[in-house]
Order: structure tokens, then sequence, then C-alpha cells
């Protein structure tokens, strides 16, 4: 009985995993920015914005994500997680707001931010010591875009 | 007068002061390292056959550089192979091939930085990353060159002939495929882009960004990943370009985002997904166009307004015009629609009823895509044509008051 139990509730398990939306990788070549609807295809560079109700929608720059937010199509309280690529690493997603991002005109970015985002502030440092750009967090690099 | 023999000795001082380097094996001057020390301003290098293994080469002195029976500048998949920095340099028939690859600059098989009065002709480019890379110049002829990239090596392919801040450019009768981009403009102005063909590219055959006052005619865009896409421009003049077979969920003919004080016409577009997509666009005339067998000949989405689509063929398109919204604000004359069934009463070859574009099913496919399984289904027709007779879902403004009886010779 209790074997039965356990398969049963191991068939319906993916019920409680399909449920936990969390971040989609970007599929390179396929996907398109919402904002500016380029085909992603830098794999260097884009975010990602997820609802509440769990409907991704992905970006090839963060300053279309900027752009997207500032649109107002979703409404701040319905934001529940905002993502970004991690500069070092393909579909590695890093909190938006705990991201380093690196800004330089040598950084040439799908859209023109020139930002590139590091999972810690020393990772974005080791970068900057040949393109002498600024670090900023989101918050400072947010205002800045436009 | 007696200035003359002055003048006389000058002139032929600069005559023979222009030298003929030749360079190649067996030479005296056996590579092109050695031949360009030895070159100075206005020299010439005819470089002969073979295979040049020699790194990173640089060209800082006005020279003419030529490729007798097509030597090869091999980069080995480690080098960038010739960068380019100075005044009127021209590079002529040489073949570029295994370029190198690098994550944080764009690598190309012949770079031009800080540049005016280049011009690059007849060459090949054979596996690069980026080909042909220009940034910060003026003046650059870009003319018959052959690019070819190898797309197996997908994500990691820059653009073919890459342009940004840059004026006064003319590309001319190249040839791209297997690129990301066939031909990117970022920062470009007053330049013209002229019977090339791009095909096969990973992402766009052609790819304008802020980029205003440019002009491009005659080109072919066949088969490429997501069409043309002319993005956040002004001012942009296309004319008698083929768009064609470009085919995928968000492929198109042209992409147009943002633009504004443009020009489209007599450009044909056959065989897209979606034949011209607009966005966020105003005060385009679109005119002396074919559109034939897309999916939609136009999707013009509800945040574009003030152009005016006169006088085009619309032929055999599933869809003639998408919209997502009801604010009609564009203006559609005297075109020629396939799927008109209307009359023409005082024979002046202009229908007397009005065309309305969009369908009704092409309003429900906008706001719930799967719905298109029941493509022409019996229930459909059924329902286009009861919406023809009494319009309520489709936006009754979006109609073309002057529909053509018959087709535009065009």
């Amino acid at each position: 009985m209790k074997q039965v139990i356990i398969s049963v509730l191991g068939c319906f398990s993916f019920l409680f995993i399909s449920c936990n939306a969390g971040p989609e990788p970007l599929q390179i070549g396929k996907d398109n920015c919402y904002t500016c609807k380029m085909t992603i295809m830098d794999p260097k560079f884009g975010a990602e914005l997820i609802t509440d109700k769990g409907k991704v929608y992905k970006f090839d720059d963060v300053i279309c994500l900027q752009h997207f937010i500032k649109s107002g199509e979703v409404k701040q309280e319905n934001i529940r997680q905002q993502l970004v690529i991690n500069f070092e690493k393909e579909n590695d997603f890093l909190a938006i707001s705990q991201a380093g991002f690196l800004v330089s005109p040598g950084i040439k970015s799908p859209m023109g931010s020139q930002a590139a985002a590091f999972s810690t502030r020393e990772a974005a440092e080791k970068y900057n010591s040949t393109l002498q750009g600024e670090l900023l967090s989101w918050k400072e690099l947010s205002g800045k875009l436009q | 007068m007696k200035h003359i023999p002055t003048i006389l000795a000058l002139l032929l001082f600069l005559q023979t002061g222009a030298t003929t380097i030749i360079a190649g094996p067996g030479r005296p001057v056996s590579t092109l390292r050695k031949a360009i020390e030895l070159a100075r301003d206005n020299d010439s290098i005819r470089l002969q056959a073979g295979i040049y293994k020699e790194g990173s080469l640089t060209i800082s002195r006005s020279i003419t550089l030529i490729g007798d029976n097509n030597p090869v500048l091999d980069g080995e998949s480690k080098y960038e192979i010739l960068l380019v920095s100075g005044k009127n340099i021209r590079i002529i028939g040489i073949t570029f091939r295994n370029s190198g690859y690098s994550a944080m600059n764009d690598f190309a098989s012949i770079k031009l930085v800080d540049c005016s009065n280049i011009i690059l002709e007849r060459n090949t480019v054979w596996h690069a990353y980026f080909a042909i890379h220009v940034s910060n110049s003026i003046q650059v002829t870009i003319r018959g060159n052959k690019i070819t990239g190898i797309p197996a090596s997908e994500q990691l392919t820059g653009n073919g002939i890459h342009l940004w801040k840059s004026s006064g450019a003319l590309i001319e009768q190249n040839r791209v495929e297997g690129h990301r981009d066939g031909i990117y403009f970022e920062f470009v102005t007053g330049s013209v882009i002229r019977g090339n063909h791009s095909e096969k590219n990973i992402r766009y055959g052609l790819h304008f960004m802020f980029s205003n006052d440019d002009k491009y005619t005659n080109n072919t865009f066949r088969n490429n990943g997501a069409g043309v896409a002319v993005m956040y421009s002004k001012k942009v003049w296309m004319e008698q370009n083929h768009f064609e077979e470009n085919w995928g969920a968000s492929a198109y003919g042209i992409l147009l985002k943002d633009i504004t004080d443009s020009h489209i016409l007599k450009n044909s577009f056959y065989k897209n997904t979606v034949g011209i997509h607009m966005e966020g666009s105003s005060r385009i005339e679109i005119d002396q166009n074919q559109f034939r067998n897309n999916g939609w000949a136009i999707k013009v989405q509800a945040s574009c307004d003030d152009n005016i689509f006169h006088h085009n063929n619309f032929t055999s398109n599933s869809f003639d015009v998408g919209t997502n919204g009801t604010m009609v604000l564009n203006q559609f004359e005297n075109n020629y629609w396939d799927k008109y069934e209307g009359y023409d009463m005082n024979k002046d070859g202009i229908g007397d009823i009005p065309y309305h574009p969009v369908s009704m099913y092409s309003v429900i496919i906008e706001q719930n895509p799967t719905t298109l399984m029941l493509f022409r289904s019996f229930m459909v027709s059924l329902l286009d044509k009861a919406e023809k007779a009494i319009p309520s879902l489709t936006p009754e403004n979006l109609i073309d008051n002057k529909p053509m009886m018959k087709k535009h010779n065009l």
C-alpha cells in the first residue's frame, strides 16, 4: 500500500515542479527580445523579467528591460523577478539587484547600453583594467539608461 | 616661366617617387610584412599568388595593395589578419581566410579604424568571425567582395560587412552569406548600399540601427534567419530591393521599428512570413511595391501613424493586412488587392465600394495565435463573409477607398 501511495505521489510530483516558475534559458538565435524584436544572438548579454503569474519576458540587453519596465506594460507590483545574464557565463542568470555592472564604450552590447553584468564587483573590476569604464549597481545604471 | 623646368622635374620626381613593390615567394621581397614596411605613401604592392601566414598585419600609409592571381592571407584561426588605419588606401583582389575569434574584441579579417577614403574591392573573405569591420571612418567603398561565413559555428559568428560610426560609405555589388547579419549599420549616415546579395545569414540580411539619411537600392535579401531589420532611424530610402523567402515564426521581409520620414518604393516581397512589420513608425510612404505569396503582406501595429500605402499590388497573400488595434491612423489608397470583390459601374478603373484589407480572422489570430489551426475552414470563411457585410470586429476605418480593378504595371 505504501509503495502505491509513493508511486502515485511520484506521478503527480511533476505538477509541483512545473508550478515552480523560474528563469527560462535564452535560446540564442531563436528567441526574440520582447522590446526591440531582435533575435537574441549574443550569449554574453540579456535579461529576463518574470511576472507573479510566471510569464517570462526575454530581452537582449538591459536597456530593453529598462524600456519595458518604463512602458508600464507589467505593473511594478506584478514583477516577481528581474534577472540579468552573467557576462562571463552563458545562460547564468543573476538577480539584477545584486549584479555588478561595468559600463564602458568598449562593451558592445546589442542595443547600446554598453553595460555588462557580473556576479561580483571583483569580477567586474578584473575586466575593467583594460576598459576603463564605470562600475555601477542596477539602481545607478537604470537611472542613467533612458 | 623659369619655374617650368622645376615643376616638370618635381612632377617627374613624383612620378618615379611612386614605386611598385612586387612581393611573393621567391622574390627579393618574400613576405607581405616586409613589403608593407618598405612601402611609402603612394606606392603599390603587387602580391603574387601563394599562401601567406603572417599573423596580424597593419597598413597605415597611403598604399595600394593588389593581389595577382589570388594570393591568400591565412589567419590560422588565431589572428586578426589586416588592420587598416589611414587614408587613401586600396586593397584589391586578395583572399582572406580563417581569421581568429575573440570574445572581447570583434576580430575581423579586414578591420578599418579611423580611416578616410578607402577602397576594398574584389576581395574574398572565407571563414571569418567578422569579415569586414569598419569603425570611425569616412568615405569607405566596399565593392564586389565575396564573403562567406561558416554557419556551423552558429552564435560565434559576427557580421559580414559591419559599419559603426561612419559616414559616406558605399557598399556595392557584394555577396554575403553565412554570417550573423549580412550587412550591419550602426550610427552610419549618408551612405549607400546598392546591388548587394545577402543570403542565408543567421539573423538579418541587413540590419540598420540609429543610421539616418541612408539609401539602399537594388539589393536582394533572401532566406535570412529573420529577414531585414531597419530600426531607430530617420530618412531611409529603400528602393527596388527584393525581400524573398524569409520564413519563420518571427521572420519578416522588413522589420520597421521606430522609423520615421522614410520611403519604401518599388520593392518586391515574395514568400515571407510577414512582408513588412511596422512598429512605432511614422510618416513613411510605401508605394509601387509588390507583395506576392506572403503569409501577411503587411502588419501595422497600432503604434504607427501617418503612413501612406498607395499604388501597391497585393496578390496571393494569406492575409493582406494585420493589425493589433482599432485605431487607424494610416492611409491606404489606389492599391490593387486580388481579394477585392467589388465592381466598377462607372468604368474608371477604381472599385466603387471600399476594400477592407483586414479580415476578421486576421484580427482573431492577432489576439489568439493558436486559432490559426482553423485557417481555411468553412466556419472561418463564413465569419469573414458575415464580417464583410456587417463590420463589427475589424477596424472600420482601415479601408482602401479607391481599390484598383486592375493590377498596377510595376
